[in-house]
């Protein structure tokens, strides 16, 4: 699918151009059986650092339903413009290893939109299937802010919290190029993170990393082998490229359930908080 | 007499002084610098032209070109071109595993002489860019018209094209492992004090060496250098005192590393002899010393449960409980100084009682380490740490110095990069 | 250095240097380099005393064309004249003219040897001695008109005749190429001593040379003459303990390897030198080779202490210490032989040298008051004085100088690092045990000293 017409239209939806719409969102689940080839999860793999293996990356499962759920937010009955919609959240659960070679049955649909502190938000849901089987369940959180509707839906929020800085574990030089890189290997063209005029337009000084991918090589860092996991992401501050941030594991360790997450290295403050933890062990 | 297990025994060494990167050795690969030592060691036992078992070697900053390094050594030296070589790598305990691997394969009889050897240059370091500019390369070899390559080659940016200075960093955190250290270092409480002082003494050992000959026979001049160039024979506590911290300055804690008592970039190359006792007999040559046992370990540093260089500590208490040793068995202690620190958390780790009570398992501390038996003849602090050559540099010091003192037993230490440690027993043949 | 007049006279401006009177000095013929009409040419050998005839003999035995009688025209490699039994001046008469009268029929690079009893005022009668003596400036005044690199020599018996194995083995140096640039020298045997060599032998390398099956140890071997030393004695058959100081010992490795030799890094001046020598031999010294030496030159009104001090210590001081140390804790093999290196400049003095001549100097009479330790011990000790060699050291002259000091020998040029190794081989091997506490020139009977 080309995303670049997508955006097009996004922009063009971000345009003031007639009144908010108070309908309810589309209803509608996009469904798409998508191959996981071997030579394009090794270009995500090879970004993300993370090793080529056979069990797929779930950041992967991610990418492959992006297209899908720009498709139903760029979706003129959707009442909140795409573009400027910020990544706030997302968690997915992964129920059992996808392998390179399954074919992955994606169903994608919006639920929402819900009030939220800043705007308001709208969730994209993906479940993935390999055999009839669902292997993950996906949760991506977008928030238009400043923006308020009507026929919102309450939302819990759970309170962050408070962020204390760690000594890095290791450091990320992160070159602006990354931008590139990623939107390559993930298909999602956001100028924000390619051009810095498109940045300054959305109101960063420079490009910004994607936050998939940050939260990507945070997971690929940790190197999770659970058999099943819930893997949350939270997004607070932007990585503007170019910059070197920090990495450190907060709670638990490496291959197990931890908390981690990726920070700006002088003012302490997070860029990604990540957490895995074990789902069988979970019943919610 | 020597049980058939042990019948490889250390005739001696050669190496080229080692010198501070981009300096004299600047325009020497690892190959002329290798080629050399060899050359040397050839010369003072005579093997010019002889076929030997097999020439182990290493580097840890290799050429590409250099995938077959040793034996591109061996054919450049005075060796009989029908000698066999092999390259190993375990990072800074390459040379070391170089000397052990080929006492094993003299010990098992597959062979009678090899000569164990590592090399490294900081100078000639292979350039690696960076993955941008990797990128951007292998897309402009792809690309087919000239403006798209323009477009690509404008992605370019300055600091893409900074080369990736040798082993500034694990690949795993990105940390260099001055950094890592400086964590340990903080960990332990080691104080900047302590660190000056082993560094002095590692200086001051070294220029006792050399100024009474100890090196002769285990050394051969290179380019016009006959000495380590990083050894400060005139270094007092004041003046390391005087040097501002490298590492560590992020820390919360004051920062204690200086370019005093940490090792600099250094080039150079070694190499140990090694025979049966029977193929050293035929020629007439003393054996010196043995490799009794040898023990690697490993870390995990990678999320900060231990410190990158703390392997050692590890390794040692398992190979004195295999030999049934203890510190007091050993007469010289070879501790390979990365980092005074790295030395210093090392013996403090051996006498604390809770690291050895939960690390390590052990009822009671390790113990403490005579400071008058440790180093004896200096170590990297003074000598610079050309990484695959510091192995064969400690070896055949102590070596030698176990036959010249008449003394029994010596324990050597390695740290190295991706958290192991190799160490061995050394023993008066 | 290369020797540039050398190559042009022999070259393009052969004819020239001829017309000028310029001196026109001839390519030696060294060892390997010997022309096959050469080897077969005959020797001619003068005299009529027995040990005249013993000597045809002992050519004829080691497949030597001889010749008894001048006159015949053919060309000779070599003219014997053979004096032993001259008692009284007139003896030499004969002889001598018949030496004469043969000197055209000589080949380029020939050799003349005389023969002639040593002198020794206590056993001889003035007649006799002054016979001796005669011989001796007949033999050097003849080197001085020798021409096309030939040489004039003169062996010595002192005390044995002409059958002891040293005087056979010097003839057989003498009349080969590696005596190339000896010329206008006196040799004397003094003892029966030393081991019967035929001539093809005296010739043979590797293991079946002279020197094989024994291990030398050659000081100062990373460069210049030392390694030209080595590498000659490896030729012929030895084992190389090559010692150099540490600083050196790359360029010892790079020659060690070439003659399959083993190095020793050390200051041949510290107090464990003799000590470390003999380890590297398993404590039996067999050939040691003194050749370690350093020139600090400056006129002895400019001489400071370092410059006078250090000279003397390496090239005199260290050599007397390692051979009392070796001495007294016999680390001597039986049958050990020691040359030194001294130098024309001992016996001539030189300017500007004072303290490397009076080192040199040293040097000679070292050798000359050791010779009897050294022969209790069935072995020898001799010191050869090199001239102008072409080495490091005489490429740092003044161009002017160095010219001037090539064309100032009787052969017109300056000598090779290796014809001084080829004296040193000989007097190194076992068949020279016979020649004892003599110091041997090799400079092309230079002006200075000769």
């Amino acid at each position: 699918m080309k995303m670049l017409p997508l955006y097009a239209k996004a922009v063009l939806k971000a345009l003031p151009l007639g009144a908010a719409k108070t309908g309810p969102l589309p209803g509608r689940t996009i469904m798409r059986s998508v191959p996981i080839e071997a030579a394009a999860y090794a270009g995500f793999t090879s970004v993300v650092g993370a090793g080529l293996g056979n069990v797929v990356h779930p950041g992967y499962l991610h990418v492959l339903a992006f297209p899908l759920s720009m498709q139903l937010l760029s979706d003129p009955d959707v009442p909140l413009p795409m573009m400027g919609m910020v990544h706030i959240r997302n968690r997915i659960d992964v129920h059992r290893p996808v392998k390179v070679g399954d074919v992955v049955d994606l169903h994608v649909r919006l639920d929402g939109p819900f009030e939220h502190k800043s705007g308001t938000t709208i969730d994209v849901l993906v479940e993935g299937q390999v055999d009839g089987a669902v292997a993950m369940v996906e949760t991506t959180t977008y928030l238009a802010k400043g923006r308020s509707l009507p026929q919102a839906k309450p939302a819990s929020e759970a309170e962050r919290e408070e962020f204390i800085a760690p000594h890095p574990t290791a450091l990320w030089r992160l070159d602006p190029i990354i931008g590139t890189r990623y939107a390559r290997a993930s298909g999602d063209y956001n100028p924000i993170h390619l051009s810095g005029l498109a940045a300054r337009g959305f109101g960063f000084p420079r490009v910004i990393a994607h936050g998939m991918y940050c939260a990507s090589r945070s997971l690929a860092a940790v190197d999770v082998r659970l058999p099943d996991y819930r893997w949350d992401v939270t997004f607070a501050k932007p990585v503007l490229l170019p910059s070197t941030v920090g990495f450190a594991i907060t709670e638990g360790r490496r291959h197990e359930a931890a908390k981690f997450a990726v920070f700006d290295l002088k003012k302490g403050r997070p860029h990604v908080l990540s957490e895995v933890s074990e789902l069988s062990a979970r019943r919610d | 007499m020597s049980t058939p297990h042990s019948r490889a025994v250390i005739l001696g060494g050669n190496r080229i002084p080692f010198a501070r990167s981009n300096k004299q050795y600047a325009k020497a690969s690892n190959l002329d610098m290798l080629t050399s030592a060899l050359d040397g060691l050839v010369a003072r036992f005579g093997l010019a032209g002889e076929r030997l078992g097999e020439v182990a070697g290493g580097a840890v900053l290799k050429h590409s070109k250099d995938f077959n390094l040793t034996r591109e050594a061996v054919l450049g030296s005075a060796l009989s071109p029908t000698t066999p070589a092999f390259d190993l790598g375990q990072a800074c305990a390459t040379g070391l595993e170089s000397v052990v691997t080929l006492t094993q394969k003299i010990n098992a009889g597959q062979m009678e002489s090899g000569i164990a050897a590592g090399v490294d240059s900081a100078s000639d370091a292979p350039i690696v860019v960076g993955d941008s500019m990797r990128e951007i390369l292998l897309e402009l070899s792809r690309a087919k018209t000239l403006p798209q390559r323009a477009k690509i080659a404008s992605q370019i940016r300055p600091s893409y094209l900074t080369p990736q200075a040798p082993s500034t960093g694990e690949p795993r955190t990105g940390l260099s492992m001055g950094e890592h250290q400086a964590i340990t270092t903080a960990a332990w409480q080691i104080t900047r004090e302590a660190q000056d002082e082993l560094a002095l003494a590692s200086h001051r050992n070294l220029a006792r060496a050399w100024d009474e000959g100890f090196f002769d026979d285990l050394s051969t001049p290179y380019l016009g250098v006959t000495r380590d160039t990083n050894l400060r024979a005139d270094a007092t506590l004041d003046s390391l005192a005087r040097l501002d911290p490298v590492f560590g300055r992020k820390l919360e804690t004051p920062a204690t590393m200086t370019a005093g008592n940490s090792t600099p970039l250094t080039d150079g190359a070694s190499t140990v002899l090694l025979g049966s006792e029977e193929w050293a007999a035929e020629r007439g040559f003393t054996p010196l010393a043995r490799i009794i046992d040898a023990e690697a370990a490993a870390v995990d540093f990678v999320d900060g449960a231990e410190g990158l260089l703390m392997a050692p500590a590890y390794a040692v208490p398992r190979l004195l409980a295999r030999n049934g040793l203890t510190f007091a068995d050993f007469d010289v202690f070879e501790i390979h100084e990365a980092f005074a620190s790295t030395v210093l958390c090392h013996l403090a780790a051996w006498e604390s009682e809770e690291f050895c009570r939960e690390k390590l398992g052990l009822d009671a501390p390790l113990g403490s380490i005579d400071r008058a038996k440790l180093n004896p003849l200096g170590s990297s602090l003074a000598a610079g740490h050309p990484f695959a050559a510091t192995g064969g540099r400690i070896i055949a010091t102590t070596a030698k110095y176990l036959r010249l003192t008449g003394q029994k037993r010596s324990l050597v230490s390695i740290c190295a990069a991706g958290g192991q440690g190799l160490t061995a027993i050394v023993e008066a043949a | 250095m290369k020797d540039t007049y050398l190559d042009l006279v022999n070259g393009p401006l052969k004819q020239i240097a001829k017309t000028l009177g310029l001196p026109q000095p001839v390519k030696l013929q060294r060892f390997g380099q010997t022309p096959a009409q050469y080897l077969s040419a005959p020797v001619l050998v003068l005299g009529t005393s027995p040990g005249a005839q013993r000597i045809a003999d002992r050519l004829l035995e080691n497949d030597f064309e001889v010749r008894r009688h001048p006159g015949s025209g053919e060309s000779l490699r070599a003219v014997i004249a053979v004096f032993d039994d001259a008692r009284e001046p007139d003896d030499l008469s004969q002889t001598a003219l018949e030496l004469g009268a043969s000197l055209r029929s000589l080949l380029p690079c020939a050799r003349v040897i005389s023969v002639s009893q040593a002198l020794r005022p206590e056993g001889q009668d003035p007649e006799e001695a002054a016979t001796a003596q005669a011989v001796t400036g007949l033999t050097r005044s003849l080197a001085h008109e020798m021409r096309a690199g030939s040489t004039a020599n003169g062996l010595l018996l002192d005390g044995v005749d002409v059958d002891a194995a040293s005087a056979t083995a010097a003839l057989w140096f003498l009349l080969s190429a590696k005596s190339a640039y000896v010329s206008g020298q006196l040799l004397t045997v003094s003892s029966t001593a030393g081991e019967e060599i035929r001539a093809a032998e005296f010739v043979a390398t590797g293991d079946a040379g002279p020197l094989a099956g024994r291990t030398a140890i050659v000081t100062g071997a990373a460069r210049g003459i030392g390694a030209a030393i080595a590498r000659t004695l490896a030729r012929d058959g030895a084992q190389i303990v090559g010692v150099d100081m540490p600083q050196a010992g790359q360029a010892l490795a790079a020659v060690m390897n070439e003659v399959g030799g083993r190095t020793l890094q050390l200051d041949i001046t510290s107090d464990t030198a003799a000590e470390r020598l003999a380890a590297a031999v398993d404590n039996q010294v067999d050939i040691l080779i003194h050749n370690a030496g350093i020139t600090r030159d400056k006129l002895l009104a400019n001489m400071d202490a370092s410059r006078w001090d250090s000279v003397l210590a390496v090239n005199l001081q260290s050599q007397a210490r390692i051979n009392a140390r070796l001495g007294e804790a016999n680390l001597f093999a039986s049958g050990s032989q020691v040359v030194s290196l001294a130098s024309t400049s001992g016996i001539a003095g030189n300017r500007g040298q004072t303290n490397y001549a009076a080192s040199k100097a040293g040097v000679i009479g070292l050798t000359a008051a050791s010779a009897q330790a050294f022969g209790q011990r069935s072995g020898s000790i001799n010191a050869v004085a090199p001239g102008f060699i072409e080495t490091d050291m005489t490429a740092k002259m003044p161009a002017l100088t160095r010219q001037v000091a090539r064309r100032l020998s009787s052969l017109q040029q300056g000598g090779l690092p290796v014809d001084v190794a080829e004296a040193i081989a000989f007097l190194a091997s076992a068949s020279a045990r016979g020649i004892n506490g003599q110091t041997l020139r090799v400079c092309g009977q230079n002006m200075v000293g000769a």
